[in-house]
């Protein structure tokens, strides 16, 4: 999986708004300010040989930390069954107009910009664009240098489970895969009821 | 609210949070049940207990609304 280009293009120097409320800060909003800032700075070259020397000096006598686990290039799996999509209880049912297949598919592009405070849908949850569509989903995702993906799967079997109740009193489940360091799941956006409440004096 | 999970534990799933956070109204003002990351599969006699008994978890819910606890 992968941001759109675009979510990360955005120029100036962006501080998310939320980073300034410890409360509701997050490991992902550091990790995504420091990737739009890479994004957006020239690269550093080595210019002699010394400089390079201490660059290497350092690297050495810094301790390295591991690699975060599961973050190796997995075959995406789907979690829908491969079969055909037209029979009852199928997954074209449901989005009779929509594009997705239930074959496996390397990659899926997502407008995706977790750093912004109207993408939190609370929780881990995250609003996002489909670039193919434009149709808001809803990104979940857990942090794979705190969880396992075990969490996730238990989730997207779940939701295999009650698969006929999918667009009746659940979200439709589009897909599951890995954002970056997070396992994530993809889920249909509900828009909910606006409920205005007058306080009287 | 109730009907959903009745439907879901018909399918042998128990939620394992339920709370307002994770209950939305949608704009047709149907009922959608999210997050399902603490749910379960009970199967089995076990299963039989949350699908004919009310001791809900939807109830457990709302008894916590009415004594005025936490319940987001």
């Amino acid at each position: 999986m992968f941001a759109s280009n675009e979510s990360l293009a955005t120029g100036g120097y962006v501080l998310p708004s939320t980073l300034s409320q410890h409360y509701r800060f997050t490991i992902s909003h550091v990790l995504y300010w420091f990737t739009h800032l890479t994004e957006t700075t020239e690269r550093v070259v080595e210019r002699d040989l010394a400089q390079l020397i201490r660059v290497m000096d350092r690297y050495q006598t810094k301790p390295v930390r591991p690699p975060p686990p599961n973050v190796t290039n997995q075959p995406y799996t789907s979690p829908f069954p491969q079969s055909s999509n037209t029979g009852a209880g199928g997954y074209g049912q449901y989005y009779g107009n929509c594009t997705f297949s239930l074959e496996p598919i390397d990659e899926l592009l997502l407008d995706f910009k977790p750093w912004l405070a109207e993408s939190r849908c609370g929780g881990r949850a995250f609003r996002a664009t489909l670039i193919e569509g434009n149709q808001q989903i809803v990104v979940k995702s857990w942090d794979s240098y705190k969880h396992d993906s075990s969490r996730r799967d238990n989730e997207v079997s779940i939701y295999m489970r009650i698969q006929s109740l999918w667009n009746v009193c659940v979200p439709h489940l589009i897909g599951k895969g890995e954002i970056d360091f997070c396992h994530s799941l993809f889920l249909e956006f509900v828009k909910v009821k606006l409920i205005v409440v007058e306080f009287l004096q | 609210m109730e009907k959903a999970f009745a439907e879901i534990h018909k399918l042998e799933v128990i939620h394992g949070d339920v709370r307002a956070a994770n209950i939305l109204v949608a704009e047709d003002e149907s009922i959608w049940i999210l997050d399902f990351e603490s749910a379960q599969v009970v199967s089995g006699s076990r299963g039989q207990v949350f699908i004919d008994g009310e001791a809900s978890e939807v109830k457990m819910l709302l008894d916590r609304i009415r004594r005025g606890e936490p319940y987001c």
